[in-house]
């Protein structure tokens, strides 16, 4: 398959064969992003490297991948908060149709409290410390409506209540420090609905709380995000976590897409060896061993040449040497692997 | 020290172990936060006893207690036969490097100022070793152990990935020839596909130098694939005990299977109907005097906030819960086989 910007890194418009109706303008539609940090010269990382990323509407869509492998720096990209000293090479972002790369700043920031949201793995970050917790809910409903201030306290409190914060009325007049950990991840969510958003981005939304405390918060986010009819983009490293709350699943390694399909599918029979090798490390095995995927990740200098999991993959020959693998359609997804 | 008892014994013994917190509010009030509460467990050369709960449940507080790192308030730990609780510090120190622990943050195990080298030197002295010739060797044979290659010594912590300093700092705690290794997370701070990694050479080791290991840890996959025997830890008690099969294919308390059944896991099977826990940890929960678990336990009855011991429901699986005891089929379990 031959790629149209020379090297060799993603078909252009890949149509994902799985894709919900494909009529219909994708919620988020991100093509050929490339991130690099630093001078544009030889040693500048590239640590987005092509991502191709689409959430249809009303989809529940995860972003699976290691520390490393951009996941988060691809929803930055997003919400048009990228770090200092991060640019955006090429590609674009499209939210409604919307293009957002090069979108003035006034823009970006009516679509971020308005059409897109997001939840951090720390509640807290989302949330004004300084603040009572219903007070900043109710201004964000106030800024992005019409609601007087009696009104919009009136729908902060409704908001919090219906997240399952129990007591809600006298709850909202506390500050965030107040609440515990699933209390205040709630809190954040009832932040990020308050504007209705057409996209919920949750970045690791639960990775710092407990298990059991994981799965209510989850069920909570599926359930709000079905409930308005928004779009869901989950980013997370555990594929158990993807596989329990979303139909679609994109797979990043190494600033790159390597896989796109159903998570089910995705997770039952992988096409990619690096999807086999991660779902493999989630495998609860009756022995003494854990699978281990020999070697490291690799640090991100310059764009490679070649598939970046050709050094640990066990399925690797010299095409895999070649060229970068382009992100193909293989029967129900897409597939960057050439022995697919 | 008596040598002879430590061949046929346990390495260590705990027995109601307890640790209370004290601290004073804004108004000096004393408040007593009981941290642990009356643990009890053995470890045996070769085995790894896992504890597992959430952040909260006092897991990570048993093994500081173990190694001395802090006081207890109450108990006894026997190491090595010979209980240890009560000596002075000074007289501990030389025992003490048969103890070593394994950080969560691998960081947290090497000076960053200075070459890896140079840490683990600290550690050769532990057993005596004051010649730096042989110190080196010392060093050069751990990180080979730990499979690396030991140039990578003369690095800095920052000069190496996160799964090498993992391996570095288990090295460093294998210097000193310990018989017992706390690992406290050991792999959480690292990715899924190294994880595997640190966990097969932790196993290798523990069956090439017969080491004990407390694992504290709340990736359930990990502890399934490490532990011979496991307890379950709620505010500061242990709920549920038993070998790793009791436990992860026949759990019987509310909790077990609640935590069970949220970290996903595909094996292995357990019996009965899964249990949706409601609500979070709350330290308010741990001054009742019966079951901790009852506001957010779905099978709560009036007679659970009497207080509940351990009981055998096999032969050595303990479960803090009379009802998986006498009313298994009422909260979704299989009858007693």
């Amino acid at each position: 398959m031959s790629a149209a910007d020379g090297n060799g890194m993603t078909v252009p418009h890949a149509v994902d064969p799985a894709a919900p109706d494909g009529g219909e303008i994708p919620v988020l539609d991100v093509s050929d992003l490339t991130v690099g940090f630093g001078s544009a010269d030889k040693r500048r990382s590239i640590p987005l490297q092509g991502i191709r990323l689409q959430v249809a509407a009303g989809e529940r869509m995860a972003l699976v991948g290691e520390s490393g492998s951009g996941k988060s720096l691809t929803a930055a990209a997003v919400l048009g908060l990228l770090p200092e000293g991060a640019e955006v090479i090429r590609g674009s972002i499209r939210l409604d149709g919307e293009e957002l790369i090069d979108a003035p700043e006034r823009r970006l920031r009516e679509l971020r409290g308005g059409r897109m949201a997001i939840m951090f793995q720390n509640p807290r970050a989302s949330l004004n410390p300084v603040l009572t917790v219903g007070g900043q809910i109710a201004e964000v409903i106030r800024v992005h409506g019409d609601a007087g201030r009696r009104e919009s306290w009136t729908q902060a409190v409704d908001l919090l209540a219906e997240m399952g914060i129990p007591d809600a009325g006298r709850r909202a007049k506390d500050y965030v420090h107040q609440y515990s950990g699933g209390m205040a991840q709630r809190a954040a969510l009832a932040m990020a609905l308050s504007c209705r958003p057409d996209l919920l981005i949750a970045d690791e939304p639960t990775t710092g709380l407990d298990a059991t405390l994981q799965q209510q918060v989850l069920e909570l986010v599926v359930e709000q995000v079905a409930s308005r009819d928004a779009s869901l983009l989950l980013i997370t490293h555990d594929i158990a976590v993807a596989r329990a709350h979303c139909e679609r699943t994109t797979v990043m390694y190494a600033g790159r897409v390597m896989e796109v399909g159903p998570t089910d599918a995705v997770v039952e029979s992988p096409k990619n060896p690096y999807t086999s090798a991660l779902l493999k490390a989630f495998v609860t095995v009756d022995q003494r061993r854990m699978y281990a995927i020999s070697g490291v990740v690799p640090t991100l200098v310059g764009e490679l040449g070649e598939c970046a999991f050709a050094d640990r993959c066990p399925l690797a020959g010299p095409e895999c040497r070649e060229d970068v693998p382009a992100l193909r359609p293989v029967d129900d997804r897409l597939v960057a692997c050439v022995k697919a | 020290m008596n040598a002879d008892s430590t061949a046929a014994g346990p390495v260590v013994e705990v027995r109601e172990l307890v640790k209370d917190y004290v601290t004073r509010d804004a108004r000096l009030r004393q408040h007593v936060a009981r941290a642990v509460d009356g643990v009890s467990f053995e470890i045996h050369a070769g085995e790894t006893f896992a504890i597992v709960g959430e952040s909260g449940s006092g897991k990570t507080t048993v093994g500081r207690v173990l190694l001395k790192l802090t006081s207890a308030t109450d108990g006894t730990v026997i190491f090595r036969g010979d209980e240890i609780l009560d000596i002075k510090e000074r007289h501990f120190r030389p025992e003490r490097r048969h103890m070593q622990m394994v950080f969560q943050d691998p960081l947290a195990a090497f000076d960053p100022q200075t070459t890896i080298r140079s840490s683990l030197r600290e550690f050769t002295r532990l057993s005596g070793i004051e010649s730096r010739a042989e110190q080196n060797e010392a060093i050069a044979e751990a990180v080979r152990s730990v499979g690396l290659e030991p140039e990578i010594a003369d690095r800095r912590p920052s000069q190496v990935s996160g799964g090498q300093l993992q391996r570095l700092s288990i090295a460093r705690s294998l210097l000193p020839e310990p018989e017992l290794l706390f690992l406290d997370e050991p792999t959480s701070s690292l990715d899924v596909s190294i994880r595997g990694q640190i966990v097969n050479l932790l196993l290798d080791l523990q069956e090439r130098n017969e080491l004990a290991y407390l694992l504290v840890a709340h990736d359930l996959r990990v502890v399934y694939a490490m532990a011979d025997q496991v307890a379950v830890m709620y505010l500061g008690q242990f709920v549920e005990v038993g070998s790793r099969d009791q436990v992860y294919a026949n759990a019987r308390h509310p909790y077990t299977r609640g935590l069970l059944d949220a970290a996903e896991l595909d094996e292995p099977p357990r019996p009965g109907d899964p249990v949706r826990l409601v609500g979070e940890i709350s330290e308010e929960a741990a001054k009742k005097p019966g079951c901790r678990l009852s506001l957010r336990c779905p099978f709560a009855v009036d007679r659970c906030e009497e207080p509940q011991p351990l009981r055998e429901t096999e032969a050595g699986h303990l479960v803090r819960c009379w009802r998986a005891i006498e009313q298994p089929v009422e909260i979704g379990l299989p009858s007693d086989d």
